[in-house]
């Protein structure tokens, strides 16, 4: 088995947990963690060679891959200097926040000839995973809807959501890609209301916290997203697919599958608390499979058109929220 | 004293109004459903039931003086003339919905029934149904908090059949229209804003009969709240009919009946009961309510729970939906 050495740029929340999930792994060497505000502590702990500077990891010859995990606005840049430098990257999402830097990132990849994979990890999850299979063998038969459920449990703080592209492309994102993978279609037309129900903060820092989204499909059929940034019960992660066969239907995951019932009522457990519960699988899934991408020399799973038509679709719901319109989506 | 039997009749004889003389003679033993129009006086099932009359004239239940109350269980396009014409006769008056394709139509027909002092009751039995009042009482018991997101799924086991389609109203009045008085018996609020998106998934003759049968619609509320209906006219795996409430302090839903609770485990999976075929078993419980409560209504004297307002609105809410699927834009509702 080829050794593959990486380097990450970001450790924050997320950066955190691909890190300590590549520690984990045999055969990967993560040989150095670059961040400003790097979180010394963590890093001793984890026995991890930090840095301050994302250059650094650009620029050093062993690594064969780069894993960038900042915060979204500065994707696009980073993307294009590991790919000047020819590394291979994966990419958390968003790519970026807007398509013009998507195609300028897309353009050094192709130019360097590297492989970029993009942190759609919600494709590797089981339960997604199985309502694919679903389609695919046509257990549920031609795509009528898809209905995805997706409210985190509380919302982020203030100053992340100033940085983070709004709520369509920071959360949203994960839904349209949702869409395209699980429909093997693109999205031709989207429609979004929004609102700030759940904390005025929120619409004072320019972003909404409630939304429903309806899409068209190339194919015909339609979705519906409906997202909310405070589930007080926990992180509800619900999809249905409906079709000429029928429906199927992924419901949430609990952290135990027992019922408790008394006078007072039948109680089960709430929904996995956030993501670092619920897709736990899939963060870590998604890194092995871009590994294989490296080790086989083929193509990534989630690539960088995936990257591009996901924001495309989240720039065409804000659009439609704030002009009130359905939107026609940007090829990608 | 044993109390009197209020006297019925009953106008239309299809599939619904069949279901409602069977309600009546099996379930409300206070109505006597003395008179039945619209069908042929050899009709076999019901011949088989114990009715008086049996008349192929509409006048034969609405001349009859003894007769108090009626139901109107005609096709959709000849409600509103039903209406007027029993007003007149001074009978108390159970429609079923939609009471018309417009609203100045349904107007027509509350002024009719004001005018004569008579009960108008709209069939939007979906209102009496348990698991959907346990939502509302849970929602207005602030158990939620304050509504968010509202989601309603519905649809049919199987498509119509197609003759039926040129009379219903087409697909949003026909059939959202229970969904549109929903939302409103839920949220106790005003559909303020709607946009629907809607597609010919099913069978293309729909589409030659100039109908819908997908359908995805979004809909703001006064309150702020925001909604969704998903609607299809074929499942094929029964009549899906789920509700949900989601607030600043939860989430309530109501998901499918099922015929039994059953759970077969075996070497090929985990199987268990599909919901209920159709509204005859899945609202059964409910179309019994919405009468019982018409009649008591008739009895006592009281307002029905169900009015032509109630009609009026979810009209109102239909027609924007058609308006907003024909132009594709948000339609506003005053």
């Amino acid at each position: 088995m080829r050794q593959i050495t990486l380097g990450a740029v970001g450790a924050g929340k997320i950066g955190k947990l691909h890190t300590e999930n590549i520690l984990r792994m045999p055969g990967v060497q993560l040989k150095v963690v670059a961040d400003p505000y790097i979180d010394e502590n963590w890093a001793k702990g984890w026995g991890l060679a930090t840095t301050t500077d994302p250059e650094v990891v650009f620029s050093d010859e062993d690594i064969d891959a780069v894993l960038i995990f900042s915060p979204s606005a500065m994707h696009s840049d980073q993307i294009i200097a590991a790919a000047q430098a020819g590394k291979h990257i994966f990419c958390e999402k968003p790519m970026a926040l807007e398509s013009k830097q998507i195609r300028d990132a897309l353009a050094a990849i192709a130019k360097a000839g590297v492989k970029l994979q993009i942190g759609f990890n919600r494709r590797f999850d089981p339960e997604f995973q199985r309502l694919k299979e679903g389609m695919n063998s046509g257990e549920v038969g031609r795509l009528y809807l898809i209905r995805i459920t997706s409210r985190d449990p509380a919302p982020p703080p203030i100053d992340y959501i100033k940085t983070s592209g709004g709520m369509f492309l920071d959360m949203t994102i994960h839904d349209f890609d949702m869409v395209r993978y699980l429909s093997d279609s693109e999205v031709k037309e989207v429609y979004a209301t929004g609102a700030v129900l759940v904390d005025p903060a929120i619409g004072e820092a320019g972003d909404i916290d409630t939304a429903i989204t309806t899409l068209k499909l190339e194919n015909g059929a339609m979705a519906v997203i409906d997202n909310s940034r405070q589930a007080v019960y926990g992180f509800d992660q619900r999809i249905e697919v409906f079709g000429s066969k029928g429906s199927m239907e992924a419901i949430n995951r609990t952290p135990t599958q027992t019922i408790l019932a008394t006078a007072e009522g039948v109680i089960r457990d709430k929904p996995q608390k956030f993501i670092l519960e619920r897709y736990r699988e899939s963060y870590q899934a998604e890194i092995e499979d871009f590994i294989m991408a490296l080790r086989e020399d083929r193509k990534p799973t989630v690539g960088g058109k995936d990257g591009l038509a996901s924001i495309l679709i989240g720039i065409a719901a804000s659009d439609s929220m704030k002009t009130g319109k359905p939107v026609r989506v940007s090829p990608a | 004293m044993a109390k009197k039997r209020t006297v019925a009749g009953l106008i239309g004889v299809g599939r619904i109004g069949k279901m409602h003389i069977k309600n009546i003679l099996t379930h409300l033993p206070e109505v006597y459903l003395k008179a039945v129009a619209d069908c042929k006086p050899d009709d076999e099932w019901i011949r088989a039931h114990d009715i008086s009359i049996c008349a192929d004239s509409r006048e034969r239940v609405l001349e009859d003086p003894e007769i108090e109350a009626v139901i109107i269980a005609t096709p959709s396009d000849t409600h509103v003339e039903m209406i007027i014409a029993a007003a007149q006769a001074g009978k108390q008056i159970f429609c079923e919905k939609p009471v018309a394709f417009k609203a100045e139509e349904v107007s027509r027909a509350i002024a009719a029934a004001d005018k004569a002092g008579v009960i108008l009751q709209v069939g939007f039995n979906r209102r009496f149904d348990a698991e959907f009042r346990a939502v509302r009482n849970a929602v207005r018991a602030g158990k939620v908090g304050t509504p968010q997101i509202i989601r309603i799924t519905n649809r049919d086991p199987i498509r119509p059949r197609l003759d039926k389609i040129p009379r219903s109203g087409g697909l949003f009045m026909d059939f959202s229209i229970h969904d549109f008085d929903m939302l409103r018996f839920l949220s106790g609020s005003e559909v303020v804003q709607i946009y629907a998106m809607g597609a010919v998934l099913i069978d293309p003759e729909i589409e030659k009969l100039g109908d819908i049968d997908t359908a995805l619609i979004t809909l703001r509320l006064a309150s702020g709240t925001l909604c969704v209906i998903d609607l299809s006219r074929e499942t094929h795996y029964g009549y899906d009919q789920q509700v949900e409430v989601f607030g600043s302090k939860g989430n309530i839903s109501a998901g499918n009946a099922t015929p039994t609770k059953t759970v077969l485990s075996t070497a090929d999976g985990v199987f268990s009961d599909k919901p209920h075929f159709s509204y005859v078993e899945r609202y059964e419980a409910a179309f019994i309510g919405e009468l019982r409560a018409f009649f008591t209504c008739v009895r006592e004297g009281t307002p029905p729970l169900v009015s032509g307002r109630e009609a009026n609105a979810a009209v109102r809410i239909a027609l924007a939906a058609q308006e907003s699927l024909q132009q594709n834009r948000p339609v506003q509702l005053a």
